[in-house]
């Protein structure tokens, strides 16, 4: 798989068909993965010379509407990470500026996509809008297809319990705290990239020593406070733990988010780490004592400790 | 990437070892595939050693396009008896002088061996008869009218003599017995003769020097990328690369526009090769330089 972020000519990546999706894919969710298998089987059907993917360095709406831009699912290296996982020929990273924004629909599929990547065949989503201000329909891409011969395929959404999958779902979902249900949607639980800060260590006072975590990317979206039972990805491991995110009511009143790793005696400070979100074990609430608050983080330790024990994403 | 897709969809030519049948090669093969289509594109006779082309997955739609490419053979003769089988397997029949023959005989008879002519096909084949092979009959000591049929040799040479024994290379069409014509030398010469050793060193353009032999298919598994792909394989026939949409149209049934620098001629066979540069399919030019589709290869 080759990345690039080239603006120019790719046809020396693609070869002399080939068969493209384009879109934003934050989170890469199950209705992506039913895009870009398409878009694959496509390739493999067809025997065209390469499937490309097409996607960009940040939220289209950052640029455009900047006060509707959401927060991400994943950042752009999370998202080339997942995007690993396929068969893909060429992952393309165009840079959304504004002159990228201005291109009206006719414009950006003949310089972006048919001559620079030798398109032949182009597999979107079924809500994908082409252009500025998303003007180009799909039945307006069919009607260029059939002039400036390319193909055309459209890909159903994928439905999970009656519903569409969606990124404005799952981020809905997450901002409420139900990672269970954004996990069944991403297929994989929902994980965020964070540093190990120091912290005033009073959580060792009481027997839970925390890790305390700052994400560096501002634009990545942190589930609604709680306390999580998570999985935490080290350099040295993976480890069961239990998270808190909010503001730690009873001891501070400053907002963090704060790991326990279960079984775990070792230095992170200045190390990056991973955490997957895989269930809200409850809301975060104040405790008159101390003692109080350690016979609950007790209660959620067992309880994060049997739903690590499950099967998960 | 594992032994099986490493060697599906691929023409694998073969160096068989003598005393087994193509099938016994093919069985070992498909064991190492652990599955899948196989077949082939010609046998060989188990006396025989030699190049056989094993077609795997969808290469196996090739066959027919494979079996009828030229082959060379050369062929071990002995002079001054002749057998059953035509053929050292066979029981002597019958015995002759051969002192008086020079290799200059040989080679003045050798022409006229070659160009278009008529052979009877031996009992010992695996031509059918009332839908049972002539061998099985001829084991049973019957014998069958059998009709002529057309081979067409393009050339005959003396590579060595040490008489009574002496060795030719044959190049020659689809359907030609080699026993047969070790015969047939000996009768236009007076004397009596077989065959008594054969080997097929070439189909078309491929050669037993990239063969593996039958008894050494585990070392497939240490070749980077062995066999040859579909698109390869038939690399004598001239090709018409598709675009994009002409690869899915053809997947529709509808063939490619032969481009105006191809030169092609009515009847000819041509490959459609995708974009990938994989085969997807054989076509045959009618008039107009329209192709008609002759195959569609349907990946899965």
């Amino acid at each position: 798989m080759k990345f690039s972020d080239k603006a120019e000519d790719l046809s020396a990546f693609t070869g002399p068909s080939s068969a493209v999706t384009i879109g934003v894919f934050d989170g890469v969710h199950l209705g992506h993965r039913k895009v870009i298998s398409r878009l694959i089987r496509t390739r493999r059907e067809i025997g065209l010379s390469s499937a490309v993917l097409v996607t960009f360095d940040r939220h289209p709406l950052s640029v455009t509407h900047p006060d509707k831009a959401p927060p991400l699912l994943t950042t752009l290296e999370e998202k080339k990470g997942i995007l690993r996982e396929f068969d893909l020929d060429v992952v393309v990273i165009d840079r959304f500026n504004p002159g990228y924004a201005a291109l009206n629909y006719t414009e950006f599929i003949r310089e972006k996509l048919l001559g620079r990547l030798n398109m032949s065949h182009l597999v979107v989503g079924y809500d994908f809008r082409f252009g500025k201000d998303r003007t180009g329909s799909l039945e307006m891409i069919r009607e260029q297809g059939m002039r400036s011969s390319f193909e055309v395929t459209v890909v159903p959404p994928a439905y999970v319990g009656g519903q569409i999958v969606s990124s404005t779902r799952i981020r809905e979902q997450l901002l409420r705290g139900d990672t269970e249900m954004a996990s069944e949607r991403l297929t994989r639980d929902y994980f965020f990239d964070a540093e190990v800060v120091r912290g005033e260590s009073i959580g060792r006072q009481i027997s839970f020593p925390t890790a305390n975590l700052v994400v560096k990317e501002s634009s990545k979206l942190i589930p609604r406070s709680g306390v999580y039972a998570v999985m935490v990805e080290t350099e040295g491991g993976r480890y069961g733990g239990m998270m808190n995110i909010g503001t730690a009511p009873t001891i501070k009143n400053t907002g963090g988010i704060e790991v326990h790793i279960f079984d775990f005696s070792g230095d992170l400070y200045g190390s990056t780490i991973r955490v997957y979100c895989r269930k809200n074990l409850r809301e975060e609430k104040k405790f008159a004592s101390r003692d109080q608050l350690r016979e609950q983080l007790e209660t959620d330790a067992r309880r994060a400790r049997r739903v690590l024990a499950m099967p998960g994403r | 990437m594992n032994l099986y897709h490493k060697l599906n969809n691929k023409v694998i030519p073969v160096n068989k070892e003598k005393g087994i049948t193509t099938f016994d090669a093919i069985r070992k093969l498909k064991r190492e595939l652990g599955g899948g289509k196989i077949g082939h594109a010609g046998s060989l006779d188990p006396i025989a050693t030699g190049l056989i082309l094993i077609l795997t997955g969808i290469a196996t739609k090739l066959s027919g396009y494979l079996m009828d490419l030229p082959k060379v053979y050369i062929s071990d003769i002995k002079l001054g008896e002749a057998t059953d089988t035509q053929d050292a397997s066979g029981e002597v029949i019958e015995r002759g002088d051969w002192e008086k023959i020079s290799t200059g005989d040989i080679e003045g008879v050798l022409p006229r061996f070659t160009g278009k002519r008529m052979q009877m096909p031996p009992m010992y084949s695996a031509l059918k008869h009332g839908g049972k092979p002539l061998y099985k009959l001829a084991r049973k000591g019957k014998k069958v009218d059998r009709k002529a049929r057309e081979v067409h040799t393009e050339s005959i040479e003396l590579l060595s003599a040490d008489l009574p024994l002496f060795r030719i290379r044959v190049k020659c069409s689809r359907g030609l017995y080699l026993r047969t014509l070790s015969e047939e030398i000996g009768r236009s010469l007076g004397v009596p003769s077989h065959m008594t050793g054969l080997t097929r060193v070439s189909v078309g353009h491929f050669d037993i020097e990239e063969a593996i032999s039958s008894g050494e298919f585990d070392r497939l598994k240490d070749k980077e990328d062995p066999g040859i792909n579909p698109a390869e394989a038939l690399r004598h026939l001239k090709q018409v690369v598709m675009s994009g949409p002409q690869a899915a149209d053809l997947l529709n049934g509808r063939a490619p526009t032969v481009p105006v620098d191809t030169e092609v001629s009515v009847g000819e066979l041509v490959r459609f090769l995708r974009p990938d540069g994989s085969l997807g399919g054989i076509g045959e030019i009618g008039p107009g330089r329209i192709a008609r589709i002759r195959r569609v290869l349907i990946y899965e």
